[in-house]
C-alpha cells in the first residue's frame, strides 16, 4: 500500500488563477469610486474602509507576485502582502517627504499602476 | 509457511518497498501513523470549528476586572481553554492524515485560539504603545506630512506614513478595529513567511508546518502588535524566504572545485606541490572558490528576478520603517553571503546604500540633535542585559510566574534548537541555520535601543530556532515513531496554553477598555493648545491624538516609573489634566507593591490640597484638571 501525500497540494501551479487579480481589480475601483463620492459615514463608509484596506494589503503586490511562476498560491499570497506593504510604505514616504500629502490622489495613482498588470495577469490565467 | 502466506508476504513487501509518488520526500510521511488514515477527512475541520465556536463564549463569559498578577491566565474560563486544546488537536489531526488539505487554514485557526485569544476576549487593544502608535499616524494626517519635534521614533516614520495614507485614503477617522485585530493579521503574516523559510531550509511538506505552530508557540516575545517593528518583520520574512528559497545558490563546497585542478594530471600536482605546499594551494583555492562567486539557483529566471527586485524593495522600505531592523537583516544576510548560500548577494550592497542614504537625508535630525543619546549606550552590553532581564523581573508572585516563564521558554526554544543544530551538523557539516539565529545577538553591541534590544534578537532569530527545533522534532520522531505523535500533541497543548498564559501575563495593567479610550480621548481632544495632559501609570491609551499640540508625555525627571512616587512626580510637572484609570492603579499594586486603590488616595491628596479638582468621573476613570500650581 503506497502512502498519499500532500505534494500534490503544495505542487506549484505555473499559471495562477485569475480570480485573484479580477478581485484586486474591482475592490480597488470600488475603493477609487466610494473616495470620490465621499462616503465616510454608516455602510457605504465600511464598504469604502474595507476596499480600500483590502487593496492596499493586496493589490500592488499581487501585481507583482502574480508573475511568478514557480510559485504556490500560499506564497504569492504571503508575497503579495509583504510588496504591497513595502510599495505602501515607500509611497506614503515619498508622499510625506516630499509636501505632497494626497492620500486620496495616491490611491487613484496606485490602482492606476496596478490596473494593468492586474489585467494582464487575468488575461493570461483566463 | 504455507504458499498462500509466503505470497502474502511477498506482497506487503514489495507494497512498502513502492515509491512514494510526486517524488515526494521521505519527509512526506512522517507522522503518518495508520491508526489516523481511518480518521473522517472533516474532522480535523469539524474540531477547528468547534474551536472557533467556543471562542465568543468565553468572550463572554471571562471577567477581566478579577484579572491579578497572572494576568489574562489566572481569568481565561474554561472554553478559552478548550478552544486551544481543540485548535492543537485539529491541527495535529490533519498533519497525521495521509493528504492534509487544510493545514493553511487549521493553523490560521491555531493562531486566532492563542495568540488571538486577548484581542477575542478583549474589547480593545491591549498596550498603550499601540495608542502611542495610532497617535503618531494622527499626526501625519493631521500635519499632511512628518511632524517634526514631537518624538524621535518619527525619524522612521515609513510604516505611520503607511498607515496614515491608508486612513485618509479609506476615509477613516480612528484605527481602533484595526489596532484590536492587527496581531492576528501580523502573526498570520510571520507564520506565512516562517513557513517559506522551514520549506526552504527543511524541505518535505508536514516539517515545515511544524516549524510554524513551533515559531506561533514560542513567541512569547510580542511584538506583533501595530508597530514598525511587526511590519518589519513582515519584510524581513519576505527577504529571508527568498534568501533561502529562490534566491539560495545551490550548496557546494571548496573540494569539489578544487579538486579537479589539483588531481587533474600527475604533471600539474607535481608542479604545483614543487611552488607551493598542499596545505597552501589548498587554502588560496579555498578563497578563489570563495570570491568565485556562489552558483546561480537553478529556478525560472523571471522568478529570480521578481524574487529580487521584490527583496530589494522591502529592504528600502524597511529602513524607512525601522531604526534597529535594517541592521539584524544585514547581519543574517551577510552570513548567507560568507556561507555562499545567497545568489543575490547585491542585495546587501542595496541595503547597504539604502541605509546610508536614509542616515544621510531622512534621519538627519535624529542623528545630529541625538547623536549623543544614540551612541551613549552602544557597547553597553551589561546595560542592555540588566534592562531586557534583571530590571524586568519585578512584580507579585503571578507576574514573577510569568516572566520566569518567560526565561524558561526562551531557554527551551534555544535547547531544542542546539539540539537540532547539532543533528544537522552531524548530517550535513552544516551551522547556517545556527548562524542565522545567533547573528542578531551582534545587534547588542551596536544599539542605542535600551533593554528591549533582546527581546527583538530573539524575534530576529526565532523563525531559524524554530526550523532547527523542527530538525530535533524530526529526529526525535524517527527514533520514537510509535509514542511521537501523542507526545506531540501534548507539547502543543502545554505550549500553546503557555505561550497565551505568557503573553498575556502582564494584561492585568496592559489591558485596555473602551471607555478608557473614550475618556482619555475626549479629554485630550478637549484640551486647549500647548496644555499637558498625563495619567498615573505608564502604559495608558496615552497620546492616541494631538500629539503636535498637546503635551502628552511625562516628561519629570527622574520620574520613572510614574507609580514609584507619583505625587512628587506630578507635582515636579504639574499637568493641567490628569487621568486616572484603573490599570494605573493594578500596575502599582502588582509592580510597585502598593496596595488596592492608591490611586484614590492620589487622588484626594491632590483635591484636599487644592492643586486639582475632580473635572468628570466615568465608571473608575477619573479625569483631574489643575485649579492652582502647586
Amino acid at each position: 500500500m503506497t502512502t498519499p501525500t500532500t505534494a500534490t497540494t503544495t505542487r506549484p501551479r505555473r499559471t495562477g488563477s485569475w480570480v485573484p487579480p479580477v478581485v484586486l481589480l474591482v475592490v480597488g475601483v470600488v475603493a477609487c469610486a466610494m473616495a470620490a463620492s465621499g462616503a465616510d459615514d454608516g455602510s457605504a463608509g465600511a464598504v469604502r474602509a474595507v476596499a480600500t484596506l483590502a487593496f492596499f494589503l493586496f493589490g500592488p503586490g499581487w501585481a507583482v507576485a502574480g508573475f511568478l511562476r514557480t510559485v504556490t498560491t500560499a506564497t504569492r499570497w504571503f508575497l503579495a502582502a509583504a510588496f504591497s506593504c513595502a510599495i505602501a510604505i515607500l509611497g506614503a514616504q515619498v508622499m510625506a517627504s516630499t509636501g505632497s500629502w494626497h492620500p486620496v490622489g495616491g490611491l487613484y495613482v496606485l490602482v492606476g499602476l496596478a490596473t494593468v498588470p492586474l489585467v494582464r495577469l487575468a488575461w493570461a490565467a483566463r | 509457511m504455507t504458499a498462500g502466506t509466503g505470497m502474502t508476504r511477498l506482497i506487503s513487501l514489495v507494497e512498502r518497498a513502492r515509491p512514494e509518488p510526486d517524488g515526494a520526500a521521505p519527509d512526506d510521511v512522517e507522522g503518518g501513523a495508520p491508526t489516523w488514515h481511518r480518521l473522517r477527512p472533516w474532522t480535523p475541520l469539524a474540531l477547528a470549528a468547534l474551536a472557533v465556536a467556543l471562542l465568543p463564549l468565553a468572550a463572554v463569559t471571562v471577567d477581566l476586572d478579577a484579572m491579578g498578577g497572572l494576568g489574562l491566565g489566572g481569568v481565561l474560563p474554561v472554553w478559552g481553554w478548550a478552544s486551544i486544546v481543540l485548535a492543537v488537536a485539529a491541527c495535529v489531526l490533519e498533519i497525521a492524515r495521509p493528504r492534509p488539505v487544510a493545514l493553511a487554514l487549521l493553523t490560521g485557526v491555531l493562531i486566532l485560539c492563542t495568540t488571538g485569544m486577548p484581542s477575542v476576549v478583549e474589547p480593545a487593544a491591549r498596550l498603550g504603545i499601540t495608542w502611542l502608535h495610532a497617535g503618531f499616524v494622527d499626526a501625519i494626517t493631521r500635519a499632511g506630512g512628518v511632524p517634526r519635534g514631537i518624538d524621535s521614533r518619527l525619524s522612521w516614520p515609513g510604516f505611520f506614513a503607511q498607515w496614515a495614507w491608508i486612513q485618509d485614503a479609506a476615509g477613516m477617522r480612528q484605527l481602533d478595529t484595526v489596532l484590536r485585530w492587527a496581531p492576528i493579521a501580523i502573526v498570520g503574516a510571520w507564520a506565512a513567511g516562517v513557513f517559506q523559510i522551514a520549506r526552504g531550509l527543511l524541505g518535505g511538506t508536514r516539517a515545515p508546518w511544524v516549524a510554524t505552530w513551533l515559531f506561533c508557540g514560542e513567541n512569547w516575545i510580542e511584538q506583533d502588535y501595530f508597530s514598525p517593528q511587526a511590519t518589519a518583520m513582515i519584510l524581513v520574512l519576505a527577504v529571508l524566504a527568498a534568501a533561502v528559497g529562490p534566491l539560495a545558490a545551490p550548496a557546494t563546497g571548496p573540494r569539489r572545485a578544487a579538486e579537479p585542478r589539483y588531481a587533474s594530471t600527475e604533471a600539474d600536482t607535481v608542479e604545483l606541490a614543487a611552488v607551493r605546499p598542499y596545505r597552501v594551494g589548498a587554502l588560496i583555492d579555498r578563497v578563489r572558490w570563495w570570491l568565485s562567486g556562489p552558483s546561480r539557483p537553478d529556478t525560472d529566471r523571471l522568478d529570480v528576478l521578481i524574487q529580487w527586485g521584490g527583496s530589494a524593495v522591502c529592504l528600502a522600505a524597511l529602513v524607512a520603517a525601522h531604526q534597529l531592523t535594517p541592521f539584524a537583516i544585514g547581519a543574517q544576510l551577510l552570513v548567507l553571503v560568507v556561507a555562499r548560500r545567497l545568489w543575490g548577494r547585491h542585495l546587501l550592497l542595496v541595503l547597504v546604500l539604502a541605509v546610508t542614504t536614509w542616515f544621510v537625508l531622512g534621519a538627519a535630525e535624529f542623528w545630529v540633535n541625538q547623536l549623543g543619546l544614540a551612541t551613549s549606550s552602544v557597547g553597553q552590553v551589561g546595560s542592555s542585559i540588566s534592562g531586557g532581564l534583571g530590571d524586568r523581573l519585578v512584580g507579585d508572585v503571578g507576574q514573577l510566574v510569568g516572566k520566569f516563564g518567560r526565561v524558561a521558554l526562551a531557554g527551551a526554544t534555544w535547547g531544542l534548537a542546539l539540539l537540532g543544530a547539532w543533528w544537522r551538523w552531524r548530517q550535513r557539516r552544516e551551522l547556517v541555520v545556527l548562524a542565522l539565529a545567533a547573528v542578531p545577538v551582534t545587534i547588542v553591541l551596536l544599539q542605542s535601543y535600551g533593554g528591549e534590544v533582546l527581546l527583538r534578537i530573539l524575534l530576529y532569530g526565532l523563525p531559524f530556532l524554530a526550523v532547527l527545533g523542527t530538525e530535533a522534532l524530526r529526529v526525535l520522531h524517527r527514533r520514537w515513531t510509535s509514542v511521537a505523535l501523542p507526545v506531540f500533541a501534548a507539547g502543543m497543548v502545554l505550549l500553546c496554553a503557555a505561550v497565551v498564559v505568557l503573553r498575556g501575563g502582564n494584561d492585568v495593567y496592559l489591558s485596555v477598555r473602551p471607555h478608557d479610550v473614550q475618556v482619555v480621548r475626549e479629554t485630550i481632544e478637549a484640551a486647549p493648545a500647548g496644555t499637558s495632559v498625563y495619567t498615573l501609570g505608564d502604559h495608558a491609551p496615552l497620546g492616541i491624538e494631538r500629539l503636535a499640540d498637546v503635551n502628552q508625555f511625562n516628561t519629570a525627571a527622574d520620574c520613572q516609573p510614574i507609580i514609584d512616587d507619583p505625587i512628587r512626580c506630578v507635582l515636579a510637572n504639574p499637568p493641567e489634566y490628569l487621568v486616572v484609570l484603573r490599570q494605573g492603579d493594578a500596575e502599582g499594586v502588582v509592580l510597585g507593591g502598593r496596595s488596592p486603590g492608591w490611586t484614590r488616595q492620589a487622588i484626594a491628596e491632590f483635591v484636599a490640597e487644592g492643586w486639582y479638582r475632580i473635572q468628570r468621573v466615568e465608571g473608575d476613570a477619573v479625569v483631574l484638571e489643575r485649579t492652582r500650581n502647586p
